[in-house]
């Protein structure tokens, strides 16, 4: 009986939390982020003549757009303390099914919904190897990283798929009243997970989860059930971006987005999506992948090698994340 | 407040870095600035930018030395950048539009997937910005000139090698590099081609390795399993081939099977000369840097252009191995 007044409880702890003590490093360390990224495009404007136009940040924000949406989804998990290493994998399968049934088929809206199905039920069995198999989301999504992009080279027999029709090309490559397509997406996907994260009893359960497990678990919360629907979330989003990236590169190939996960990982937790669960939010993720599209594009404007890059983009994230220890102490 | 100082801290840390990173391209575009101005009548220093598929193996960095000799003779402002592995499509691509953004005067790609490079082709045309293509080419796009290997010409050359070697007749196996580049289909399409005129030559196996060595070593370990009897094996790059060579050695079997491998690199022509690795098709890497970014200029100065350059190829034996040690 008491079951259904209890997840309450914890809702409201959580919330007098957060207004007594999370305000402050909260607002700090989303203010951390703009500062940084307000640093560095004013270093960028600087040191390169073709850092502060329109159309190159339009083209930030196209380039940075896969990384996004990989990211968005990515949050729901890491704000459940968990984490999701097949993206890219999964990203890849996404898209070379669609290819392959346009190939095959030519039907586009059967195409992207059997891409978009595809993303959601890696996702989906990624959920069920960690609530049914009590595997650590680690290792369920180490394997299905091998899993998914071993499936994707078999359809394929590692051969790209190319020259996708027209409206598949718009996704990646069109304009909506002037803004990129993929740059719409992202839009609209940040709309939607915000709205998931902060109205929905979801996206509640979501930080729960993450806060204590064990609490959210004795207050009555389905967390199997939570988690089985928030990893799915994250597959579907990578179906989503494995038809973007198809449609921007006009081809699906088996090794696209290698190492893609770890991007937007890292775009989450430069975010202040905490690995330790239960907090974050998708406008720090966006921040976050937006601050990793700028430090790319600036530095090959300024001719740094990739190798370099690699190097500034690692050094960023254990800044982001020292930031977070700092906001705990 | 020690919160903030630690922040303050961290990011001028972060700035520092990309600051030093950044510095060395500062100075030479200060000194660029510096030599713009004080020759404003001359003719502005045309800048190109050469983007190869990674720059992590002797050929790469071979291409790179030719683009900075051609550079350096016909005063080019050169920007050479590349994606850390050639399996990262999306980050070339990247890389392309961050070039038409910096309105670069000729772009010199070498495309890690023919089809997908498309596209961003188009985008530089539109920014009227011609575009090169070096070793690999384009499945399409307005490309002025495609500046490489004839690698049809080169993976016949290695088929035929084979050929000798059996006697036209055994069992033969063959390692692809990253499946969708041209360079690659085009080299095993003419060892193929070279294969069907001598009916007594088996292809048992067709492998993808990705151009890694490591992967190819562990493909090259799976072929042996399931074919023990295997007289050959012909791997598209060097790198793949000197993985397959470390399978074949492994296995004890160097008498037995023979590598032959695509591009010269010092480790595996020291392994043809050591005897281990039979035979490799030499392109002229360098060439493709240094004609690319030459014909970028000429046609920049108004010169006509041939749409194909070709840059050579050779097989290297023990016999003449020595010409490219050096």
């Amino acid at each position: 009986m008491l079951d259904n007044n209890e997840p309450k409880l914890i809702l409201n702890d959580r919330r007098s939390r957060l207004d007594i003590k999370g305000n402050l490093g909260e607002y700090l360390q989303r203010f951390g982020i703009i500062i940084a990224l307000f640093l560095m495009c004013a270093f960028l404007s600087i040191t390169s003549p073709h850092f502060l136009t329109v159309s190159n940040l339009a083209n930030v924000l196209l380039q940075s757009s896969i990384n996004a949406i990989l990211a968005l989804g990515v949050t729901f998990v890491i704000i459940t303390g968990g984490i999701d290493l097949s993206l890219g994998s999964v990203l890849a399968l996404a898209g070379v099914v669609m290819g392959v049934i346009l190939q095959n088929y030519g039907s586009i809206i059967i195409a992207i919904v059997a891409a978009l199905i595809v993303g959601a039920l890696c996702g989906y069995i990624n959920g069920l190897f960690i609530t049914r198999l009590n595997l650590p989301p680690f290792i369920a999504t180490l394997g299905m990283m091998s899993i998914a992009r071993g499936l994707a080279l078999v359809i394929t027999k590692g051969y790209p798929i190319s020259g996708l029709p027209e409206p598949i090309r718009f996704i990646g490559a069109g304009k909506i009243l002037g803004i990129s397509t993929p740059i719409v997406i992202v839009a609209l996907l940040f709309i939607i997970c915000h709205i998931i994260l902060t109205q929905t009893k979801l996206g509640r359960y979501n930080y729960a989860i993450g806060g204590n497990e064990e609490a959210a678990k004795l207050s009555g919360v389905n967390v199997n059930k939570c988690k089985v629907i928030l990893y799915t979330i994250t597959g579907l989003f990578s179906g989503i971006a494995g038809i973007v990236l198809a449609a921007r590169v006009n081809s699906a190939l088996a090794i696209a987005g290698m190492g893609y996960e770890l991007d937007a990982i890292a775009a989450a937790v430069i975010g202040g999506v905490s690995q330790a669960g239960g907090e974050g939010s998708v406008a720090g993720t966006i921040l976050g992948a937006i601050v990793m599209g700028v430090l790319r594009n600036g530095l090959n404007l300024l001719d740094v090698s990739t190798y370099w890059q690699q190097v500034v983009i690692g050094l960023v994230l254990v800044c982001a994340v020292s930031l977070d220890q700092l906001k705990r102490r | 407040m020690k919160r903030i100082v630690s922040i303050i801290l961290i990011f001028m840390l972060l700035l520092a870095t990309v600051a030093g990173c950044g510095s060395q391209t500062a100075k030479e575009s200060t000194q660029d600035t510096q030599q713009a101005e004080s020759q404003e009548q001359g003719p502005k220093k045309p800048s190109i930018a050469v983007i190869p598929k990674a720059l992590d193996s002797e050929f790469w960095l071979d291409v790179k030395s030719g683009a900075e000799k051609a550079a350096q003779e016909n005063n080019v402002d050169l920007t050479v950048l590349a994606p850390d592995k050639e399996s990262n499509v999306e980050q070339q691509f990247r890389i392309i539009e961050d070039m038409i953004q910096k309105k670069v005067d000729a772009l010199c790609i070498a495309p890690c997937d023919s089809a997908g490079v498309v596209p961003f082709i188009d985008k530089a045309n539109e920014a009227n910005i011609p575009v090169f293509t070096v070793d690999t080419d384009a499945d399409g796009g307005d490309v002025v000139s495609f500046i490489g290997t004839d690698n049809i010409m080169g993976g016949k050359l290695a088929g035929e090698r084979v050929i000798e070697l059996l006697n036209g007749k055994g069992k033969v196996a063959l390692i692809v590099g990253v499946p969708g580049q041209q360079t690659m289909r085009d080299r095993a399409a003419g060892f193929k081609e070279a294969l069907a005129s001598a009916p007594g030559i088996e292809l048992v196996a067709e492998q993808p390795a990705n151009s890694e060595r490591a992967l190819a070593m562990t493909v090259m370990e799976n072929i042996l399993q399931a074919n023990p009897d295997l007289d050959a094996v012909f791997a598209c790059s060097t790198l793949m081939a000197m993985g397959a060579l470390e399978a074949v050695e492994a296995a004890g079997k160097l008498d037995q099977v023979k590598v032959i491998g695509f591009d010269s690199q010092q480790e595996s022509l020291e392994a043809i000369k050591a005897g281990k690795m039979d035979s490799l098709v030499a392109q002229n890497s360098f060439n493709m840097g240094y004609l690319g970014v030459k014909a970028a200029v000429d046609y920049l100065n108004g010169k006509d252009v041939p749409n194909r350059i070709d840059t050579g190829t050779e097989l290297v034996t023990k016999d003449n191995v020595d010409k490219y040690l050096q």
